[in-house]
């Protein structure tokens, strides 16, 4: 999809305002209770999560190394491997094999990198027929190719109504006469129908891989629908899309990685799927062999490896962040714009589109840091966040009239004195009655437009003269226990 | 060839002034992990969890029979799709069963796991011609073999056992499901709507994933 990361506010305000989004975004923060709930579950997380973050520390800094083994035992596999170092050139590659094998039909099982360099789009130009195999996906095709909001649930901003409605408008020609279109196993029913003849009939399967293994060359695939398994093991070539920091160094390194993923994406300890692909499939009885071609995608990442925003890399999609982060728990995940939504979000878009497409995105975030509590790779957000503010800041990039007020903040900041007086001061207008309207609001001018969130009123009595006081209270007490 | 070069370039050059460490050792549980009985309690308990139905035999000649006394449903849905692996079983207690590759003409598919895993309640199952990938995929009911001596405590310890290579190794832990709709947990989207493990005591014949049953 395109992204349209520049109208951030405009799109929050009305997400604000959208009652069927709020009713399901209220879905969605029962449903990360319980993956918390889980995460809390398991009680060796914490060692868990430091020795991922120490493995994958290493093989980013020996990525060329890792990728070479990868790329050299994938071809002992008869594995297709493939380079591509932006997301033209990986459209490129794709589109050059289908066209090889005469595709016109592709069964797509889900892959962020794939949205990520619109691969949609240069399929749709090709001429080929997508189908979108993973159910939320498919929701979003049905829905006119509307953008995912989550990274592990794409649809979660469309209640089961919206569904409902979706899937009877759509799908009134197929539809069987004994089902029920309000009940949601009968919509599931529906919507297997269709797919299950997709998956048979399609020329090729294009999918993504969560992990790759250096050291025999298999390509990891997690699912809990079997999607993309169908989507390889049905078609007779298979293309895998991966970016390349999604390499791991062994085998025996996988089910750390798969065991904190699947427990921060949904609260399982294992998802219903995984699979380890080792090579094409064999000649089937009519003589047919399968063919695999991998795809390792560059698009920006040796660029990030070189920066100081290079723990993203880290990143494994379990959309963990998002699911804790109270901004994207307010406004689902459209406003971000792009494929990717929540605090990981803010920065994959800011690093991958230019920090200019995304400067407001870097203001989405209260900074309270519960999304480096979350991560199960220990990603820093909060700090790379503040590093893209402070980028903003040093380049200039920040608007005229936010630079003046926080000019003016750190100079009142940093004068004792005045911040007391001026604290006080908007204590006292603040209680000042205004006839008709309660107390006079000395904030009148950042109300947010949405009403979702008002600057509070200073205490009438500050913090600072409360702690004199509790000073002077204190060094009393002493003296009369002294005597 | 140019590509490549320009991107393992870009990489050298981003990574040169950092101090490349040791690869750590991979994750090994700190606690004991259990073993005999326990281990083969823990894949119960764990697969049950995920949504998997598990029922213990004494020998693999008796699944037949089990199927037939508790699963009645699955005999009225056509022919059974069978792994060549098992196809040395008499299945006649259960209709007309098809070794092979399951085609997507087959509700019912039964196939032979390589092992199971406490941890996680996943049985394991090789992609090849004696196990084919498509039964565990394809099929509405998913009916699976495991011997007691193959449960394992961790996916790790998966690969000390795994001797032969397959195109693909795939660990299911339940029937294919989603929350997409309404938050709920549905089975059943793609993949099996039910997942049948059958935990066989007695190890029938040794199994080799490229050899099916052997000697």
């Amino acid at each position: 999809m395109e992204p349209v990361t520049d109208i951030f506010r405009e799109k929050a305000l009305k997400a604000l305002n959208d009652t069927e989004l709020q009713e399901a975004m209220r879905a969605n923060r029962a449903f990360s209770a319980s993956v918390r709930a889980s995460v809390h579950g398991l009680k060796e997380f914490n060692a868990m999560r430091e020795q991922a973050k120490a493995i994958k520390n290493h093989t980013l800094d020996n990525l060329g190394a890792y990728l070479e083994s990868y790329e050299r035992e994938a071809r002992k596999n008869d594995i297709h491997v493939y380079w591509a170092g932006s997301g033209d050139q990986a459209r490129n590659i794709v589109t050059a094999i289908c066209r090889s094998v005469s595709a016109r039909t592709a069964a797509c099982g889900r892959s962020m990198i794939g949205s990520e360099i619109n691969l949609p789009r240069a399929l749709e130009e090709e001429g080929i027929i997508r189908y979108e195999t993973d159910l939320a996906e498919y929701i979003l095709q049905l829905a006119g190719g509307e953008s995912p909001s989550h990274v592990s649930g794409p649809a979660i901003h469309k209640t089961q109504g919206q569904i409902r409605e979706l899937f009877y408008e759509r799908h009134k020609k197929q539809r069987s006469e004994d089902r029920d279109p309000a009940a949601s196993e009968d919509l599931l029913a529906e919507a297997r129908e269709i797919l299950r003849g997709r998956f048979l009939s399609a020329d090729i399967g294009i999918i993504g891989a969560n992990f790759l293994i250096a050291e025999n060359g298999a390509n990891i695939l997690v699912t809990n629908e079997g999607n993309g398994d169908l989507s390889t093991l049905l078609p007779k070539t298979t293309i895998v899309l991966a970016s390349i920091e999604k390499v791991l160094p062994r085998m025996a390194d996988a089910s750390l990685f798969l065991e904190l993923l699947c427990t921060s994406a949904t609260g399982q300890n294992a998802t219903a799927y995984q699979s380890f692909y080792l090579g094409p499939k064999p000649m089937d009885a009519s003589g047919n062999e399968g063919r695999t071609h991998v795809v390792l995608v560059d698009n920006g990442r040796s660029e990030i490896l070189g920066s100081g925003y290079w723990p993203i890399l880290r990143c494994v999609r379990c959309g963990a962040c998002m699911d804790n982060c109270p901004v994207y728990g307010s406004i689902g995940g459209h406003p971000y714009g792009w494929i990717y939504p929540g605090p990981m979000g803010i920065v994959w878009s800011a690093l991958l589109l230019g920090r200019e497409k995304a400067s407001d995105l870097a203001h989405a975030c209260s900074l309270n840091g519960r999304c480096n509590e979350v991560c199960p790779m220990g990603i820093p957000l909060k700090e790379l966040i503040h590093g893209l503010r402070w980028d903003q800041w040093e380049t200039g990039a920040v608007p005229l009239r936010d630079r003046a007020v926080m000019k003016t903040w750190e100079f009142a900041a940093s004068s004792p004195g005045l911040y007391r007086w001026i604290t006080r001061g908007i204590s006292l207008t603040g209680s000042i009655p205004v006839p008709g309207r309660g107390i006079f609001d000395p904030f009148f001018f950042s109300r947010d437009r949405s009403g979702a969130k008002a600057f509070p009123l200073p205490e009438n009595t500050p913090f600072n003269r409360l702690w004199q006081t509790y000073k002077k209270d204190r060094q009393e007490w002493k003296q009369d226990k002294q005597s | 060839m140019e590509t490549r070069q320009t991107i393992l370039s870009a990489l050298h050059g981003a990574t040169k002034l950092r101090q490349a460490g040791q690869l750590p050792r991979p994750w090994m549980e700190p606690a004991q992990p259990p073993s005999g009985n326990a281990l083969i309690e823990q894949f119960m308990i764990t697969a049950v969890q995920n949504g998997m139905r598990v029922e213990r035999a004494k020998e693999a000649a008796d699944i037949p029979g089990l199927i037939r006394k508790n699963h009645p449903h699955l005999l009225g849905m056509g022919e059974i799709c069978v792994a060549p692996a098992l196809a040395g079983i008499d299945w006649s207690a259960i209709g007309t069963v098809v070794p092979g590759e399951n085609n997507g003409a087959f509700a019912v598919g039964i196939n032979r796991a390589h092992a199971g895993v406490a941890r996680t309640g996943a049985l394991v199952f090789f992609s090849n011609a004696a196990t084919p990938g498509t039964i565990n995929f394809l099929s509405r009911c998913h009916i699976a073999l495991v011997c007691e001596s193959e449960i394992v405590n961790a996916m790790n310890d998966v690969w000390e056992t795994c001797v032969a290579p397959a195109n693909a190794i795939h660990f299911i832990s339940g029937p294919s499901s989603t929350g997409d709709i309404g938050g709920r947990l549905l089975k059943g989207i793609h993949g099996p709507l039910e997942l049948i493990c059958y935990i066989v005591e007695k190890r029938p014949l040794r199994y080799c994933p490229f050899h099916g049953l052997t000697d």
